[in-house]
């Protein structure tokens, strides 16, 4: 240790500091380079900020997740949306603040709207979409 | 008391009570293998007296939520990873070493914290990393989420 400290040498401690990242955070950091590039494609983090805030994670969803695109799409497509529609109801001087605002509204309805969007994007894609 | 030595050969007395937040540590005394000095060949002293700083300042964790002292605690937290990325990185090192779960939490989020918003520049000058990515493959990196890359958040200082 001492002042030549590289985080790029030091991939766990890496990994548990991206994991602790908002979602527009993350995306910034995909383009920083090769090494964190790779890390942010890792589901298991964007699994994480899909539900960090929701206790307890809830059960069972992991293989229809994994099955219908993954982490990082559900996500893209679906967590965030809501998320940012929930923002825009907050009163002025809230918005600003998206933690205090997922801490407060990201209950098991959102999760579950935002899961039940997730299979309808999917259907959409492969059903409707596929095709084309 | 235990004695703790750092890599720079410095021995530091502390109350069991409080060593024994290290998951580490506390094995080792379990298993009665911290009789003499605990050698700690990846710290060095000036990250050890750190680390034991927060040790000694969180012992009675329990405690502090019946006496109302949540505060003064949450205060102390703010003030102590008010350093440097390298030192922050030091500590961070060594609470994952001796696997001090609250403090590799406090320091890891600080981290983060601090990536926040930033733009992708301010994050390689911060941390001293060089792009390795071809001009197609930050473009394509981009495109997959243009929303994270616009916007009056976005800062592009370094601090």
């Amino acid at each position: 240790m001492g002042s030549n400290f590289f985080i790029n040498d030091n991939q766990d401690v890496l990994i548990e500091i991206l994991k602790r990242l908002d979602g527009r955070s993350l995306g910034v950091c995909a383009c920083v380079c090769k090494l964190w590039c790779g890390i942010t494609r890792n589901d298991s983090l964007w699994e994480h900020l899909c539900f960090r805030h929701v206790s307890p994670p809830p059960e069972g969803v992991r293989t229809v997740v994994v099955a219908l695109g993954g982490y990082r799409r559900l996500y893209m497509v679906c967590v965030r949306p809501v998320l940012n529609r929930l923002r825009k109801w907050r009163p002025i001087g809230m918005e600003t603040d998206a933690e205090i605002v997922r801490r407060v509204y990201w209950t098991r309805h959102e999760v579950e709207l935002s899961l039940s969007l997730f299979c309808v994007d999917y259907y959409e894609r492969v059903l409707l979409g596929g095709g084309g | 008391m235990v004695k703790l030595k750092s890599n720079d050969d410095k021995e530091f007395e502390v109350e069991e009570a409080a060593v024994i937040q290290s998951e580490m540590i506390k094995n080792m005394i379990e298993d009665g293998c911290a009789t003499s000095v605990i050698p700690l060949p990846n710290i060095d002293s000036k990250t050890l007296i750190k680390v034991i700083e927060y040790l000694n300042k969180h012992i009675n964790m329990g405690k502090a939520a019946e006496t109302g002292e949540e505060d003064d605690l949450k205060e102390f937290d703010e003030q102590f990873v008010n350093m440097g990325w390298e030192e922050l990185f030091d500590v961070i090192m060594a609470a994952n070493y001796l696997n001090i779960h609250e403090l590799m939490e406090l320091c890891c989020q600080s981290a983060a914290d601090r990536l926040k918003n930033k733009s992708v520049r301010a994050v390689r000058e911060m941390l001293k990393i060089t792009n390795d990515l071809t001009e197609e493959e930050e473009q394509e990196i981009i495109n997959d989420a243009p929303w994270a890359f616009e916007g009056p958040e976005i800062d592009d200082t370094v601090n």
